[in-house]
């Protein structure tokens, strides 16, 4: 079924609305919440979350591309779960990701920048990236994917994944440097 | 945290981006891979199979040098030469396994490998009645005593129609005055001649006998009626190769015992076989294997075997042209048919067509094309070689050869007579390029046509001939000679003209033919009288035509007919009833429609017309039904069934 079609059901407040989305999305769902939860429990539960989130917001909402709209509602809960899980060992990749991500913090310029200007600088950023290493970073720092997934993914070794990666963190934090962002 | 913050902050990433970097599922991609992994190994599978099935044979030449002491030298060097000139018999492996799947369905599901040993059968014993058939039922299911008066000796009658007086033709019937054997497949099968109290009283198992599996022919029964020899044909799996043997029996009393008493085998396929004067010539096809290097003789040489295992017939035994046009060999031997020991053989290499045999001579022959350069195609021309090879002293001896353009039909397209061989041939020819048979004037050339010969035996050179004597694109159907005549039915399709030829006088063969005539005449029998009997096809290849010519001053006229519509038969010739005493015709049919019965008709020529005189059912093949008039009593076989009839 096509979204449109799906979005349809959930203004028409159809209760097989969310059995499409599981149907179409559900193992995707399932993806981003386990990379980032760690857990098969709670991904399944921050997912059933994620589907009543999209229930919730269609209406008002109106999305074009439904697999980008669940895929932010389900990552966004996981990383709120995440904040008050305590065991390190049951997060997932998240914690790893978090680790690698400070390599790309510019130093403190001053004032934090605003959502807005940030957004536009990661897409500009992300647009500037070769479509595979965009791939990678992407599936790395949005999914939170396991460089091993991400390698079987792409096609490529797990060595490249990791310089890949590497060398990306280096360039966003001089680009967010050049632009003057502050996180 | 701020790193936390960055990796909320990827939340505002695009959602373009995020849909770029979806995930592929493990288990759609793993599956990806294996399909591609498995498409990969078929295709590699198949082109290996295709490869191994598909690359053509090539056929490199032996160095001869190793056999150049061999007493077979000769006929190394001419299947060496002709190996090397010739395509492959199989084009490939596909060709040969083709072949030879079609060649084991042709031979009736007969064969059948046995597991085990195979005992040694020599004092195997025919099974003795058990119970007695109901009085006055002929009954082929059940066995009884005979209560035949067993004092008298019994004596040998003949029942096959042979071409050549004298000549005994084997056959799956023969008869004598006491008793019918009759070959049903493999089984062998003896009924009492007791008018309507005749039943079966023995029964044998051929193939106990044979080897691996077998398959029986014919038979011959010796004049004294006492000793019956079947000839079958079985696998041998030491030569891996089909053998024909002939088996023969003590049949002096039947109806208590059927003991072997010898046998003798050759290597190859059954041509046909001949009994005079006790004599037994035996003829077969063998094939010499293409792909051969020589080393071991029983590829590519003739193998007997006398009772002391198979040995490669004597190198001076083997006659072979110039030019090989076949790598098949023509085997004739000659064998005592008491003690079925080996007298003498012969083996034409290249000869693999017809063989006709003569008070005196055999007559062998060999079909090949001669080439003949034209501009721009080939025009090639059917000829046949024809080889005398004379028996009358004890021994074989060769006496030449004459070719002759046109190819031979069958045994009845040959007949020798006061020294003179006849021969009926269908002249043929044809072209390399298609294209060029589109010219008028070609095309003319490559119509088809018969031709007369005659050849003195004692030089075997054309004294005269009638060269093209058939309306242009026939050809000859079939032949009788019969002294200083000769008939020759020629059809294109289902009109035939049949001629009538006087060769009294072969300075000046004249003749006289009936003009087109609807259908066509199979097998030509001269009936006595001045009159000439047809059996073939009517206005419908499935119309039974059974007529009667004679000839007047005019030309040939039919007399009368007799047709069947629907109606299937047999061209086998040995399969009718011809009694010329009583001017009756007999033969199996099939209908077409309806029940699709098998039946046996019996006609009646009263000197106007052809009169069913009986038609019943009959079951069996109509190759192979047979009948006899004894004592005004008509004896029919066919299948399971006998039945015996009142005529007269």
């Amino acid at each position: 079924m096509e979204d449109r079609q799906i979005v349809d059901l959930y203004w028409a407040r159809s209760e097989d609305a969310i059995e499409k989305t599981q149907e179409k999305y559900g193992k995707y769902c399932l993806y981003i919440a386990k990379n980032i939860l760690g857990s098969d429990e709670d991904a399944e539960e921050c997912v059933n979350d994620a589907y009543v989130n999209v229930w919730n917001s269609i209406p008002p909402n109106r999305p074009e591309k439904l697999s980008a709209f669940i895929g932010k509602i389900t990552r966004n809960l996981a990383l709120n779960r995440i904040s008050y899980k305590k065991a390190k060992k049951r997060a997932g990749q998240s914690e790893l990701v978090l680790e690698e991500l400070e390599e790309c913090l510019p130093a403190m310029q001053g004032d934090p920048s605003d959502e807005l200007l940030l957004r536009d600088a990661l897409n500009c950023f992300l647009a500037s990236l070769p479509r595979l290493t965009r791939m990678i970073f992407m599936k790395r720092y949005w999914y939170m994917a396991s460089v091993r997934d991400i390698a079987n993914d792409c096609g490529v070794g797990e060595s490249r994944v990791k310089v890949t990666l590497m060398r990306t963190r280096t360039k966003l934090k001089e680009y967010l440097e050049k632009e003057g962002i502050n996180i | 945290m701020r790193n936390k913050k960055l990796l909320d902050a990827m939340s505002l990433a695009d959602e373009k981006f995020v849909a770029e970097a979806a995930p592929k599922y493990k288990s759609s991609r793993t599956l990806q891979k294996r399909i591609v992994l498995i498409a990969a190994i078929v295709t590699s599978l198949i082109l290996s199979v295709g490869l191994w099935l598909f690359v053509p044979y090539s056929y490199v030449p032996e160095n001869l040098r190793p056999y150049v002491d061999s007493e077979y030298f000769g006929v190394i060097s001419a299947l060496n030469s002709y190996n090397s000139n010739t395509p492959a018999v199989f084009l490939n492996n596909f060709d040969r396994y083709k072949f030879y799947y079609t060649q084991a369905e042709d031979l009736q599901g007969n064969i059948a490998v046995e597991d085990g040993v195979k005992e040694e059968a020599d004092d195997m014993v025919a099974e003795l009645p058990t119970s007695p058939a109901p009085d006055g039922a002929p009954n082929a299911g059940s066995v009884t005593e005979s209560t035949a008066d067993n004092v008298n000796k019994p004596s040998y009658e003949e029942t096959t129609d042979n071409q050549v007086e004298g000549v005994i033709e084997s056959d799956l019937f023969k008869r004598s005055d006491k008793h019918i054997f009759y070959l049903h497949g493999d089984t062998l099968k003896v009924y009492s001649i007791e008018k309507e109290s005749s039943r079966l009283v023995s029964s044998l198992d051929i193939n106990a006998f044979e080897g691996d599996y077998g398959i029986s022919f014919e038979m011959f029964l010796s004049k004294d009626a006492k000793t019956l020899t079947v000839i079958a044909s079985g696998y041998e799996r030491e030569q891996r190769q089909t053998v024909v043997s002939l088996i023969s029996f003590d049949v002096s009393e039947p109806e208590r015992e059927i003991s072997q008493k010898a046998k003798i085998s050759v290597c190859g396929s059954y041509l046909s076989a001949r009994l005079v004067d006790g004599d037994i010539l035996l003829m077969t096809k063998f094939g010499a294997k293409q792909s051969t290097s020589f080393a071991k003789e029983s590829d590519y040489i003739p193998q007997i075997d006398c009772g002391e295992g198979f040995s490669s017939v004597p190198a001076e035994s083997i006659i072979y042209p110039e030019e090989l046009t076949s790598s098949v060999y023509t085997v004739i031997c000659r064998i005592d048919e008491d003690g079925l020991t080996l007298k003498d053989s012969v083996s034409l290499l290249s000869y693999s067509q017809e063989v006709y045999v003569s008070a005196d001579n055999i007559y062998a022959a060999r079909s090949f094309s001669k080439p003949e350069g034209r501009l721009g195609y080939t025009l090639f021309t059917a000829m046949t070689e024809i080889t005398r090879i004379s028996y009358s002293d004890g021994s074989f001896k060769n006496c030449g050869s004459v070719t002759l353009e046109g190819y031979i039909k069958d045994q009845y397209s040959l007949d020798e007579y006061e020294g003179i061989l006849r021969a009926v041939t269908t002249t043929e020819k044809t072209v390399t390029y298609k294209k060029y048979a589109e010219n008028l004037a070609i095309n003319e050339e490559l119509a088809t046509s018969a031709s007369l010969y005659c050849i003195g035996i004692s030089d075997m050179k054309v004294r005269s001939s009638v060269i093209g004597f058939a309306p242009r694109g026939e050809t000859v159907r079939s032949s009788r000679f019969d002294g200083d005549t000769a008939y020759i039915c020629t059809a294109v399709q289902l009109t035939d003209p049949v001629f009538f030829f006087d060769l009294s006088d072969i300075n000046n063969i004249t003749y006289k033919e009936t003009g087109n005539i609807e259908g066509y005449s199979s097998s030509l029998i001269e009936l006595g009288g001045g009159y000439l009997l047809g059996i073939g096809y009517g206005s419908f290849s499935s119309t039974l035509k059974i007529e009667i010519y004679e000839e007047s001053d005019s030309g040939v006229v039919s007399v009368c007919k007799y047709e069947l519509p629907h109606t299937y038969f047999s061209q086998e010739y040995k399969s009718y009833y011809i009694n010329r005493d009583e001017n009756l015709v007999g033969l199996g049919i099939t209908e077409l429609y309806e029940e699709k019965e098998s039946r046996y008709i019996l006609l009646l020529f009263n000197g106007d017309e052809l009169c069913e005189i009986l038609n019943l059912a009959l079951s069996g093949e109509n190759h192979a039904k047979r009948a006899v008039l004894i004592d005004g009593y008509f004896y029919m076989l066919g299948g399971d069934d006998f039945k015996v009839e009142k005529l007269f």
